[in-house]
């Protein structure tokens, strides 16, 4: 392209072809990121399980705290390869994204501390993973809806169901039990692994 | 009476980056060029323009090791992007 006059129509052409040119509306980031957590979460879920089986000590439970790690490398990763593009799309779902982690990271803090303030002295984290559930499937809702596809928007029902089913064996007084750490690796099939899959093969399309 | 349209949007070059900030949030100069297929040199000259007139943002930053130019439209190169659209319509009868 050069630097030249031109006519109005011409003017008109440029704005077409640059339009064409630049709708692409998801980005291969948002993919990846469903895919890392996904089966992170699925493999730290089976080994948590298979860790309280084998010893029958459920101190394995605080493997899950491995997913912290994996969010620190992948934001460390994440600063060095900034994609060339952000469209308002991946700004509106970067945004979700980051209010769903607050919610989370606020979840974490005040179930650590009313152990204190209620005097048991201890942290129970069992809440956190029904909680975990329900936040992210409507995360993945919310992104399914904004991208508009319809099996993205709908997988999370699932993952949200056996929130709520965690939450109701709660109030029951069965509560938490080895399985649970399965249930979650459910939870991030429905609302990561196949988002994920779907995303991708999305940009693969447009690419 | 017709308007004149904005010269400082009314370039080939310029027109297609402003274009193209308006449909992303931000972009890189690596896929100005890649999209607009002009050289480096022109780019730049073209974005020192409309970053004078206050049109477009250009921030330099290191991503890692490698240094990045990104562009983000201002509200005041949104506004001037509609009226150039908007006087364009006017000289095509549209």
């Amino acid at each position: 392209m050069t630097e030249s006059k031109f006519t109005e129509k011409e003017s008109i052409e440029i704005i077409s072809q640059m339009l064409r040119q630049t709708r692409k509306n998801v980005s291969e980031g948002s993919g990846k990121a469903f895919l890392i957590y996904g089966y992170s979460t699925i493999a730290v879920g089976a080994a948590t399980f298979l860790a309280c089986h084998i010893t029958g000590n459920p101190i394995w439970n605080f493997l899950w705290f491995a997913m912290l790690g994996i969010w620190i490398i992948f934001s460390i990763i994440g600063r060095k390869y900034k994609p060339d593009t952000i469209t308002y799309l991946d700004q509106t779902i970067g945004n979700v994204w980051r209010i769903i982690g607050s919610l989370f990271g606020i979840s974490v803090i005040i179930i650590a501390t009313s152990a204190f303030f209620f005097g048991a002295h201890v942290m129970d984290f069992r809440l956190t993973m029904p909680l975990s559930a329900i936040y992210l499937s409507i995360g993945t809702s919310l992104t399914g809806f904004m991208i508009k596809d319809k099996t993205i928007t709908l997988c999370p029902l699932a993952a949200f169901t056996i929130g709520i089913v965690m939450l109701i064996s709660m109030l029951w007084g069965e509560g938490f039990t080895n399985e649970w750490n399965l249930y979650f690796a459910a939870v991030s099939v429905f609302t990561m692994l196949i988002p994920g899959i779907i995303i991708k093969r999305k940009y693969e399309k447009i690419c | 009476m017709l308007k004149e349209l904005n010269p400082l949007i009314h370039s080939q070059l310029r027109l297609a980056i402003m274009t193209l900030l308006l449909s992303v949030e931000e972009t890189d100069f690596n896929n100005i060029k890649e999209q607009t297929a002009a050289t480096s040199g022109n780019i730049s000259i073209q974005l020192d323009k409309l970053s004078e007139a206050g049109y477009i943002e250009v921030k330099k930053e290191f991503v890692g090791k490698k240094s990045r130019t990104s562009c983000k439209l201002t509200e005041a190169g949104r506004k001037a992007y509609e009226e150039y659209i908007d006087n364009l319509k006017s000289y095509l009868n549209i």
